[in-house]
């Protein structure tokens, strides 16, 4: 899969793409805040999206509604430290394939890559 | 009659925030850790050679700084990644664990029904005072022996 990859810290984006790169798939783009992923999704129009949820700019849940209202068929997945019951439920009410609970594991990683894939 | 309910209830909202922490760093850092008394500080606190500061919102306002030596988090992210990180990338680190730290806290505190939100982290560089706040509990996070973090929590005034 071509993924693209969105996290304000240079330190998690180099964790993600070194475990997706690993796990066979291709990771195509960057993205530091959520406004920035959205004009990259436009641009790339990758197979996958990780998606960080507190960011500048514009946070990680409006960034999945406008991917979504832009590609009903975009796959997100989200990726974030913050897990509340409440937070968990509105990313999968507005479209994302799973949501990922920072710290993760490349095995945790595995899990939702095969799972959407 | 409501400034005594709203101490109290700022004092419920504390009292479960130092233990998601402290059950959040636990989860986070997977190595033995053990944790110093919960301190107050009512005076300046000087952070050593870098922090991240997290703001927080909901039910309970005010700042997380979490402190420590540059050697400390290059330990801590070892432990965690299996790599040393240094310059730049510990620096990225360093806002990261402060974001993890916080939000796995709230995730933890969401369970007692208090509801917080967590800002994106700014990292401090350098020897910095702090006095922006009125009361702070300072929690020393040790691993490794000798590697010591500092977590302070930096509350708002209870009336505001």
């Amino acid at each position: 899969m071509r993924v693209l990859v969105t996290d304000d810290a240079a330190f998690m984006r180099m964790q993600l793409k070194d475990i997706i790169s690993k796990l066979g798939h291709e990771v195509v783009g960057e993205a530091e805040n959520g406004k920035d992923a959205i004009e990259q999704y436009k641009k790339l129009m990758p197979d996958l999206v990780t998606m960080d949820i507190t960011m500048p700019e514009l946070d990680g849940i409006n960034a999945l509604k406008e991917i979504k209202s832009f590609d009903p068929h975009a796959r997100v997945i989200m990726c974030s430290a913050m897990g509340q019951q409440g937070m968990v439920l509105e990313a999968i009410q507005n479209g994302a394939k799973d949501f990922i609970v920072k710290p993760f594991n490349q095995d945790r990683i595995s899990e939702a890559l095969e799972k959407v894939s | 009659m409501g400034e005594p309910a709203l101490k109290s209830s700022q004092n419920y909202a504390v009292k479960e925030s130092i233990n998601g922490m402290m059950a959040s760093i636990k989860g986070i850092i997977p190595i033995e850790i053990s944790f110093g008394p919960p301190s107050l500080i009512q005076s300046a606190f000087h952070q050593r050679d870098i922090g991240v500061l997290i703001g927080l919102t909901g039910d309970l306002g005010g700042q997380v700084l979490i402190e420590g030596d540059l050697d400390a988090f290059s330990s801590v992210a070892e432990v965690m990644f299996g790599m040393k990180v240094e310059g730049e990338m510990l620096e990225s680190f360093v806002g990261e664990f402060g974001n993890m730290v916080s939000g796995n806290m709230a995730t933890h505190i969401s369970n007692s029904d208090i509801i917080l939100n967590i800002s994106p982290p700014t990292v401090v560089v350098g020897g910095s005072k702090f006095t922006a706040f009125e009361k702070g509990i300072k929690m020393s996070v040790t691993f490794n022996t000798d590697k010591v973090i500092n977590i302070i929590m930096m509350m708002k005034k209870e009336s505001e």
